[in-house]
């Protein structure tokens, strides 16, 4: 059998189902995480079932490519387990007398029960259940309180016995409302004042420059100091070691090189040496690891706690200069941390000249923290003018390329029609389980592309071939870019991953200006191989070849002119 | 008694929705999340520059661009 997961964005479908699959998949705090089915099994009757989690939808009249794959899936279902936000019974009930229409089995959760109970919300359930002729259940998914019960009682779905005149939809639903629920009036809690000053032009704006500000002063941190007095220490003290025996086993020669690079015998530096054991292992773990994971963190925080909608709202004005609306901050933070879920998340949003403005304004703009971590390395060695020329860069060329694409395409961007989500206090539990989820993906995908690097790159040094690839981009490499020619061994290993080509750049002892070049260009002249495949499936073949001559003709543009004015 | 458009409404104020004059996209959609005539809905804050209103219905909260919310024609609620 196959049991769909049905409701409304952010009542926690993707919570309940984790709990019911044992599957972990990523939930947040705002409307539209998830934007494409997600299929899981769970035992039941001593049988394997289907459980798909669908994305949130508010109506069976699909606005978004989301919400449309949501009632495309309902038809395919057996059992629909409509979640229910108890905080919000009213605008949740809507869908659910939509659903009753379907003549689908269902069965009920009145989830968020222990929210609804501190907002001094009570709904008579036992009530509900004899109006719709619909098993409902109440539960706390976050916690697992009630899922047990749930699935006892998933025998008894039923496709309810309620009719209604669906133009008359919101009548019956207030009917219903009146009858089952009462509300006591409590006076506003602290986090519903925050809510809404969070929302005010001026302390909204305030709050918001200081969580700015804030989460890069405290990624910055995390990320250094693990990376610097935590994770680079144990590469010393304990992998060093392993290494030299290795070294004194099978000796110089072409195995060694690709194993181990270039190392003295006393001492190794893992930056320079471009072995699979010390630069393809470095890379990854000492380097980006350490600031993805604080990326992570903070991203976790701001998901789980309902800021995000809130920053959409105050960005709106400004995102509507770039043919986007203020929603677009969240696929835009989704992609500092890896471009490819960015533009995963780009499917929240109406419509397709937005979809592509807004993956094209990733690919250029929003480097991916794995690329940021090695730049910050590499460039704030000088200090931190070079990294800001490399930042305020890349956010001009993003502002322009917005405004040009809003300007030249027809059509005009949409307004923003957003849930803001109340503030929650996050669960570490969720948080630390989420972040796990996400580094274990990281580790996964990144560290097997920064071996074959690392590995292309050793052959190629080997066999000599280096040469005869970099003099095809001399032209524009060495006269226009101003960059020695071996850099564009770089451009070529970009397309793997771009944390190792930036990481090339260190053996090559460029000056600070070549730097921040490079830098610009390797983080907007082409998407890396798992980014261009994402965008391929996003845009279509046409709108990949588009986006991408975008970036290979503004990053050779740009290259130049910053090589000649700074 | 004058109608006047949800942009017009002060912060913290409320007001009976009377017409939606978007279409039926957009009544539609307002549809799904409570804003339907008769319903007594309360502006929460605006932003500079034409930015988003933000409007509280019930429990929920809503962001709606400026263009939507000047089809939302109100009643001013006392």
């Amino acid at each position: 059998m196959k049991f769909l997961l049905v409701g409304n964005p952010n009542v926690g479908k993707s919570v309940m189902f984790s709990r019911l699959s044992g599957v972990q998949v990523i939930a947040s705090n705002y409307p539209g995480t998830t934007v494409e089915f997600i299929q899981g099994t769970f035992i039941y009757k001593g049988a394997s079932n289907e459980l798909v989690d669908l994305p949130g939808t508010y109506s069976l009249d699909p606005t978004s490519p989301a919400e449309a794959v949501a009632t495309k899936m309902l038809g395919q279902g057996d059992v629909l387990i409509n979640v229910i936000d108890s905080t919000n019974l009213e605008r949740s009930l809507n869908l659910t007398l939509q659903l009753i229409k379907t003549s689908k089995p269902m069965i009920i959760v009145l989830n968020l029960w222990d929210e609804a109970a501190h907002t001094g919300i009570t709904i008579n359930a036992k009530k509900l259940e004899e109006i719709l002729g619909v098993p409902v259940m109440t539960t706390c998914a976050i916690t697992g309180e009630g899922v047990i019960n749930l699935v006892q009682r998933l025998e008894e779905a039923s496709p309810g016995k309620y009719t209604f005149d669906d133009k008359n939809r919101w009548q019956d639903v207030g009917k219903i409302v009146s009858e089952v629920q009462v509300i006591k009036h409590k006076h506003h809690t602290i986090l519903e004042l925050l809510g809404d000053a969070s929302l005010s032009p001026l302390t909204g704006l305030l709050l918001a420059i200081a969580v700015t500000i804030g989460s890069f002063t405290l990624i910055r941190f995390i990320g250094e100091g693990l990376s610097n007095h935590v994770i680079e220490p144990l590469f010393h003290s304990y992998w060093s070691p392993v290494l030299f025996k290795l070294y004194e086993k099978i000796g110089p020669g072409f195995l060694s090189e690709i194993l181990i690079g270039n190392i003295q015998p006393s001492s190794i530096n893992y930056m320079t040496a471009f072995g699979l054991l010390t630069t393809g292992l470095f890379v990854p773990i000492a380097l980006v690891a350490p600031y993805v994971l604080a990326f992570y963190l903070v991203l976790g925080l701001l998901e789980d706690t309902g800021y995000l909608p809130r920053l959409a709202v105050l960005a709106d004005t400004f995102m509507h200069k770039l043919g986007l609306h203020g929603l677009t901050v969240i696929p835009m933070m989704l992609g500092l941390g890896c471009n490819v879920s960015g533009l995963m998340a780009t499917r929240m949003l109406e419509s397709k000249r937005e979809r592509f403005i807004s993956a094209t304004l990733m690919c250029v703009a929003v480097p991916c923290m794995s690329q940021l971590a090695m730049i910050t390395g590499l460039v704030g060695r000088f200090g931190m003018s070079g990294l800001g020329v490399v930042v305020i860069t890349l956010g001009i060329v993003g502002f322009l390329l917005g405004f040009i694409l809003n300007r030249v395409m027809p059509g005009e961007s949409p307004e923003i029609f957003v849930e803001i989500p109340p503030y929650r206090i996050p669960y570490l539990r969720v948080i630390a389980k989420k972040l796990w989820m996400r580094m274990k993906k990281f580790l996964l995908e990144a560290e097997p592309l920064v071996l074959l690097g690392v590995f292309i790159i050793n052959i190629l040094t080997y066999f000599k071939v280096i040469d005869s690839i970099s003099a095809v981009f001399r032209p524009v490499v060495t006269n226009w870019l101003g960059l020695p020619q071996a850099t564009s061994l770089a451009l070529v290993i970009g397309f793997l991953r771009k944390d190792i080509a930036v990481g090339m750049l260190v053996p090559m002892g460029l000056t600070q200006h070549q730097l921040v070049v490079a830098s610009v260009i390797l983080a907007m002249y082409f998407p890396c191989i798992a980014t261009f495949v994402v965008l391929w499936k996003e845009l279509g073949l046409s709108g990949l070849i588009k986006a991408t001559a975008i970036m290979v003709v503004l990053s050779t543009i740009v290259g130049g002119i910053i090589n000649i004015i700074i | 008694m004058s109608f006047i458009p949800l942009t017009d409404l002060k912060a913290r104020e409320s007001g009976k929705v009377i017409e939606i004059t978007g279409g039926p996209d957009l009544e539609s959609r307002l549809n799904s999340m409570g804003i339907i005539k008769g319903k007594i809905i309360t502006k929460i804050t605006r932003q500079f520059l034409f930015g988003p209103i933000v409007v509280g219905i019930d429990k929920t909260r809503l962001a709606l661009g400026h263009g939507f919310a000047k089809k939302i024609l109100v009643e001013r609620v006392k």
